[in-house]
């Protein structure tokens, strides 16, 4: 069932003295972005992505999943400490790991933490290793007709993570669709809203977006939150025994670690869904099917594992679709999927039969930074908890330095600064006004592929693509998928409605 | 004041849209397609959520309000203290560091840049501003001098000097 070969040749790639030193430095760096609030791992991927351009794509990938990977492990420790998230989808953790910090078993929950990210962020690879040789025939069977619609459907993700809006959503979706068509049109040659500009025929650089609308817009918000105030002033007392029976918890509850972890896997492998979902949908389930659960919410160690080894376990879920269909299984892959692209590496079905051995290697790179990200956050967790004191102030300035770095460095194009800026501005105004960035990030990434696989249907097959019996499929689980979620939100929005009345 | 901004950001939006549409007509037939049906898209749906905003009375706006501090207690601990000024404040500062890295490059502005904000906006110390500096100056002379050998932006006035 494996291809051996890829196997072995994965991991050969591994046994390299600077992947190593590489990943230390990557699982290091994701730590620190992960655990100051109001970064994050797609700001990290965002300013890093420049550094890994012209690297050879194994270290270059590698480094990149290695502090992805570690991002919501280090993003909790904040959130359990201090009651302030270092990520988003790491919100759901305070909810018991909060409380527990106010009962004084801070140490209880972030040891729990801790084993339950690396389990979780394990068993998720190894799920993600066993799906390889099943999404093989499944990939096969699908041509331009069929992706094109696999993207169709992946852009209806839009509404689910529209969250609030879901009109300003489709409108963000529509933004990232259109900047995507920035540039000379691949089919004719035409420069389309180029305005003569020979640095826009190459189009807007992902980097420069991402690096405006979140990692700018971020710096803002940090920024305008106080002059250089702290973001916590509470301090907390920890023990290694502590951190010892948070640990022994993880494995004390094992079938709810499991359940939690496959459930987070088979979250982050649709496309769009994001990790807050992830998180949500696991605690909810933990709640759920726990015996006395009336705990839940109060300090109930039970629903930080939930939590926790979904949020790591959905990453190698996530990675799959991103890999093997081109379609990011989060914001975070998105930004992973314009790295891929930067180093040559072009994602879609291929990548089973000649980049299997690629595959394979993001599997034991994920592993991995999974095991060394706990082993280093173990003994240094209570001092990261520090990072919640670091004042704006020696936030901003490196950040700006090291954000208008990125966007220079990315095609040597001083307007990449300007683009960034405009977008950081854009970012907040979004932010501000309760537009969701993550469609926008979505349609830009999805839009040029989408054409292109349009086009060579039509191409090759003409409208008849359509009848197609996997693209119809496909068809009505996109009109399926927009139906039910359109539903949902216009019943949120009459519950609101009879609500204000 | 959020309706005002709100509503400010959708035209934006909307004008943004509408001059896209009108330039994609301009285009080539093959080349138009998709641009065409994406602002025109765009388009109404701007115009859709503009008329729904104006719409919105105070009251459900209130209750929007409420619901959705309930739902994200971070945005609620945000939206404390962020105010207008601060913004303001903020953005500016921002804006200024895009100006100068644009007119005298990465090192002139890091070296002037950083410890006037540190002390302006930060209310640090001359000697901890200084000291952060130097600091900062040097990891990134370091890193992308020394260590990765790649050029940095010298502005306009082309001061790129190392």
């Amino acid at each position: 069932m494996f291809d051996v070969d890829a196997v072995v040749s994965g991991f050969q790639h591994l046994l390299s003295l600077e992947l190593v030193v590489l990943v230390l430095f990557a699982v290091l760096l994701g730590s620190l972005f992960g655990a100051t609030p109001g970064l994050g791992g797609n700001l990290g991927i965002a300013l890093l992505i420049p550094f890994v351009f012209g690297m050879d794509p194994y270290l270059g990938l590698g480094f990149l999943l290695a502090m992805h990977a570690v991002v919501h492990t280090a993003g909790s420790i904040p959130g359990i400490l201090f009651a302030i998230p270092g990520t988003g989808p790491t919100v759901a953790t305070i909810l018991d790991g909060y409380p527990m910090t106010q009962q004084g078993r801070g140490g209880e929950a972030m040891g729990a933490q801790l084993a339950a990210s690396a389990l979780g962020g394990i068993i998720g690879a190894v799920i993600l290793a066993m799906l390889i040789p099943v999404m093989r025939p499944i990939a096969m069977a699908l041509g331009s007709g069929e992706l094109f619609m696999l993207i169709v459907f992946g852009l209806t993700f839009v509404v689910v993570i529209s969250r609030k809006s879901l009109s300003k959503g489709f409108l963000a979706a529509l933004l990232g669709l259109g900047l995507a068509t920035v540039g000379l049109d691949p089919l004719t040659g035409t420069g389309r809203y180029a305005f003569g500009q020979l640095w826009l025929w190459d189009g807007i650089h992902i980097v420069w977006i991402v690096l405006g609308i979140f990692g700018i817009a971020e710096l803002i918000n940090l920024g305008a939150r106080g002059r250089g105030g702290r973001i916590a002033e509470v301090d907390v007392e920890m023990s290694f025994g502590q951190l010892w029976d948070g640990t022994k918890a993880v494995f004390t509850h094992w079938w709810l670690s499991l359940r939690t972890a496959v459930l987070g896997t088979i979250i982050g492998l649709i496309p769009g869904l994001g990790g807050d979902a992830a998180t949500w949908i696991c605690y909810g389930h933990a709640a759920q099917t726990e015996k006395n659960s009336e705990n839940f919410g109060k300090g109930d160690i039970r629903g930080v594992i939930g939590v926790e080894t979904a949020n790591n376990a959905k990453e190698g879920g996530s990675l799959l679709p991103t890999l093997v269909f081109g379609i990011p299984g989060s914001s975070g892959m998105a930004i992973l999927m314009g790295a891929l692209l930067i180093l040559g590496i072009t994602p879609g079905p291929k990548m089973l039969t000649e980049g299997q051995d690629m595959i394979w290697f993001l599997v034991f790179i994920l592993v991995i930074a999974n095991i060394i990200g706990a082993a280093i956050l173990y003994p240094i967790s209570g001092y990261m908890g520090k990072l919640a004191f670091v004042r704006g102030s020696m936030l901003v300035a490196p950040i700006l330095v090291l954000a208008s770095a990125g966007a220079f460095m990315i095609r040597g194009q001083w307007q990449g600064m300007v683009v960034a800026f405009i977008f950081g501005l854009f970012g907040y105004a979004m932010k501000k006004w309760d537009y969701p960035r993550a469609p926008l990030i979505l349609g830009f990434i999805l839009g040029p592929l989408g054409e292109s696989y349009l086009h060579r249907a039509l191409g090759s097959m003409g409208p008849a693509f359509l009848q197609r019996p996997i693209v119809l499929i496909l068809l009505v689980l996109a009109i399926t998928s927009l139906g039910v979620s359109i539903k949902r939100e216009h019943q949120r929005a009459s519950k609101k409605q009879e609500g204000a009345l | 004041m959020k309706i005002k901004g709100d509503t400010a950001f959708g035209l934006v939006l909307l004008l943004v849209f509408a001059f896209g549409l009108v330039l994609s007509v301009g285009f080539p037939s093959k080349a138009r397609l998709l641009p065409l049906f994406l602002m025109s898209g765009g388009v109404i749906l701007s115009i859709w959520l503009l008329i729904t905003g104006l719409r919105q009375t105070p009251r459900a706006m209130d209750e929007d309000k409420t619901e959705d501090n309930a739902e994200s207690p971070v945005d609620e601990e945000e939206g404390e203290t962020v105010t207008a000024e601060s913004e303001r404040t903020i953005i500016l500062w921002i804006g200024a560091f895009a100006v100068m890295i644009m007119v005298v490059g990465f090192w002139v502005t890091i070296a002037v840049y950083v410890p006037i904000f540190m002390r302006g906006f930060g209310k640090e110390t001359w000697r901890t501003a200084a000291v952060f500096t130097v600091a900062m100056w040097g990891l990134v002379y370091g890193v992308f001098h020394l260590g990765l050998s790649i050029p940095l932006y010298g502005g306009l006035l082309g001061l790129s000097f190392l």
